[in-house]
């Protein structure tokens, strides 16, 4: 299993999919960077206007609060655009893992070999995950570290931050795996495209729900996040990162990119146990499967 | 014995793959499994490796049933397809394909070069797959077939992509593996190669096997003889019937399977009563081509 999956790991760094994926990130990085810049000299010069203006206590508190919560908004912007960057990174790489390999005959040698069925799938697992698991850790931490250095804002608990965020492209790398086993690699990508966008829309929805106190816009949130966790997991880390003391007004403020209530940790657990089912799926449906 | 299938069956949708498939193959045999295309040559040896599941039907493979895992270890087997990963190098790949057959990590090296020393590929193991000729890539597939020094070889056209020397060159191997008590199942529509190496051979033809037997056997067995006759009333069947069958030709010269050697006088008789002038009347030694042909049009008249 260790052996398929260090081919595999090697395999996913030749994507041309993940040369994209770097220019795309280096690219986002880099205008994120300037953006946060000038934001924050923006946001310090109307701080300093208000402060200079002599108001009482009570509103330079306020006007603290605004400094600190676009500081945070511009956090979750980062957090949001590289979510979705890993995501589609984990779909676009993963989608013809294993049928494509059907599809022209490389996996037919390895059938033979005294390998389990099983062991395949967690080595392609694996090799595939190593890959995520490095490229999200370091391009999330480069979003930490350019929020950090180029907007002074305080970061607590990152290891756990990236923990979480690296579930995020785990689970869509779960769920094409195992379309990957059971479709083609045509039919397994246009259904794992679908099955981000319906999270993404969900997860939106249910933020304006909650925001607009509207239960039928809550609850469709809810549906989506069980049948597709990695929204939750990422509103988790939007509440992490924006935990402002200061109640719902603050949370209203970063609209459908902050997380209104926080996901309970139960939701973690659920997606962790989401994953490992899906892996469990992608194996079964590849023991049980004709190959060629 | 090394290979017993029973009953063995694949069925894809409505189409069949094979039916009813008991062979069985003993050690040391070099045992070749010949039928024009489609006839499901590869459809039964996927089922014997693990690639497809049968529908019905049991096997046994080195005394393990079917989907033993540990039997695989003295298993090797060369894709009909093969495809490799082709950004690796030859050695890459033969370390891979060694490190899945679980040889032990301090043999791999010299396992390796010694299967290269075989199918002659030393000199380029070095190149990326990719840049290999086709003859080359069967090469490095039968290299790496051979990693685990099986007990059990299943090569699904091997010679396809080579040329004649290559083709020596891949009999040479699979006689030299028979040496060294080696059993070798080789799926091939190419008759003279079975011919030159295999001990026994089954004839498949639309799923079923409709001859089996050791090379000597089957190749005695009936006579076949060769008849010019003209002016015959009725068809050549006509006065073959009961005595065996047409193989081939047409109108005057036909060939001509008979039941056994006491059928050549009957035959001359029965032509000179039907009116026919004969013109020749030779026995033939079968070659395997002539039976492969024989069988397999057999069952189309
Ligand atoms: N995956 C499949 N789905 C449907 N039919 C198949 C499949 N594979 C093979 N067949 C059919 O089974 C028959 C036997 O094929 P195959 O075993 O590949 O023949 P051979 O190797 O002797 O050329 C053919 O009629 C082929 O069309
Ligand atoms: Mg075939």
């Amino acid at each position: 299993m260790l052996t398929i999956a260090r081919l595999t790991f090697k395999e996913a760094l030749r994507k041309k999919i993940l040369v994209a994926a770097i220019i795309l990130s280096v690219l986002f990085l880099t205008v994120y960077g300037v953006g946060l810049h000038y934001a924050t000299n923006a946001i310090e010069q109307e701080n300093a206007q208000s402060a200079g203006r002599g108001m009482d206590d009570g509103p330079i508190a306020g006007a603290d609060m605004m400094v600190e919560s676009s500081k945070k908004l511009l956090v979750l912007l980062g957090l949001y655009f590289s979510s979705s960057i890993v995501s589609l990174l984990a779909i676009l790489s993963s989608v013809g893992v294993v049928s494509s390999e059907i599809e022209n005959g490389i996996i037919h040698a390895m059938m033979a070999k005294p390998i389990r069925r099983r062991d395949i799938i967690l080595g392609k697992f694996g090799g595939y995950a190593a890959m995520l698991s490095v490229y999200s850790a370091l391009l999330f931490l480069s979003v930490l570290l350019l929020n950090y250095f180029i907007a002074g804002a305080a970061l607590g608990n990152v290891p756990l931050l990236i923990a979480l965020f690296i579930i995020q492209p785990l689970v869509f790398l779960a769920v094409t795996l195992a379309g990957s086993t059971a479709f083609s690699t045509l039919a397994n990508g246009i259904a794992a495209f679908t099955l981000y966008i319906a999270s993404a829309v969900g997860g939106m929805l249910e933020q304006i729900g909650a925001m607009l106190n509207n239960d039928m816009l809550v609850n469709t949130g809810i549906v989506t996040s069980l049948l597709m966790p990695v929204d939750s997991i990422y509103r988790m880390i939007a509440s992490l990162v924006t935990n402002v003391p200061g109640g719902s007004i603050n949370a209203m403020f970063f609209g459908p990119f902050g997380a209104i209530s926080a996901p309970s940790t139960a939701m973690v657990v659920y997606a962790i146990l989401y994953l490992a089912g899906f892996v469990g799926l992608a194996s079964f449906l590849f023991s049980r499967r004709d190959i060629g | 014995m090394v290979i017993e299938t029973h009953d063995l069956t694949k069925v894809y949708g409505e189409k069949i793959g094979c039916e009813k498939i008991c062979l069985s193959v003993g050690e040391g045999q070099i045992f070749g499994f010949l039928g024009p295309n489609g006839a499901g040559k590869s459809t039964f040896v996927k089922m014997l490796v693990g690639l497809i599941k049968p529908t019905s039907g049991t096997a046994k493979l080195l005394g393990a049933p079917l989907g033993d895992v540990a039997a695989r270890r003295r298993l090797g087997f060369l894709p009909e397809n093969f495809r490799y990963q082709d950004w690796l190098s030859g050695r890459e790949l033969l370390y891979y394909h060694a490190a899945l057959a679980f040889i032990p990590r301090h043999e791999r090296v010299s396992r390796i070069d010694e299967v290269l020393r075989m199918v002659k590929l030393s000199a380029a193991a070095d190149g990326k797959i990719k840049t290999y000729s086709k003859g080359m890539q069967q090469r490095i597939g039968i290299a790496a077939a051979l990693i685990s020094d099986p007990d059990l070889l299943f090569l699904d056209e091997p010679t396809s992509a080579l040329d004649p020397i290559g083709r020596l060159e891949v009999r040479e191997i699979i006689t030299s593996l028979r040496d060294r008590g080696k059993a070798v199942f080789l799926n091939s529509h190419l008759l003279s190669e079975l011919e030159m190496i295999c001990d026994s051979v089954a004839i498949i033809k639309g799923g079923r096997v409709v001859e089996e037997g050791t090379l000597t056997e089957l190749l005695k067995g009936r006579v076949e003889v060769e008849v010019t006759a003209s002016q015959l009333n009725g068809s050549m069947e006509r006065v073959v019937e009961g005595l065996g069958r047409v193989l081939s030709g047409a109108d005057t010269s036909v060939l001509v399977e008979l039941d056994n050697e006491d059928m050549i006088p009957v035959l001359a008789a029965r032509i000179i009563e039907a009116g026919g002038k004969l013109y020749n009347l030779s026995r033939k030694k079968r070659t395997l081509e002539e039976l492969f042909l024989g069988a397999v049009k057999g069952g189309e008249a």
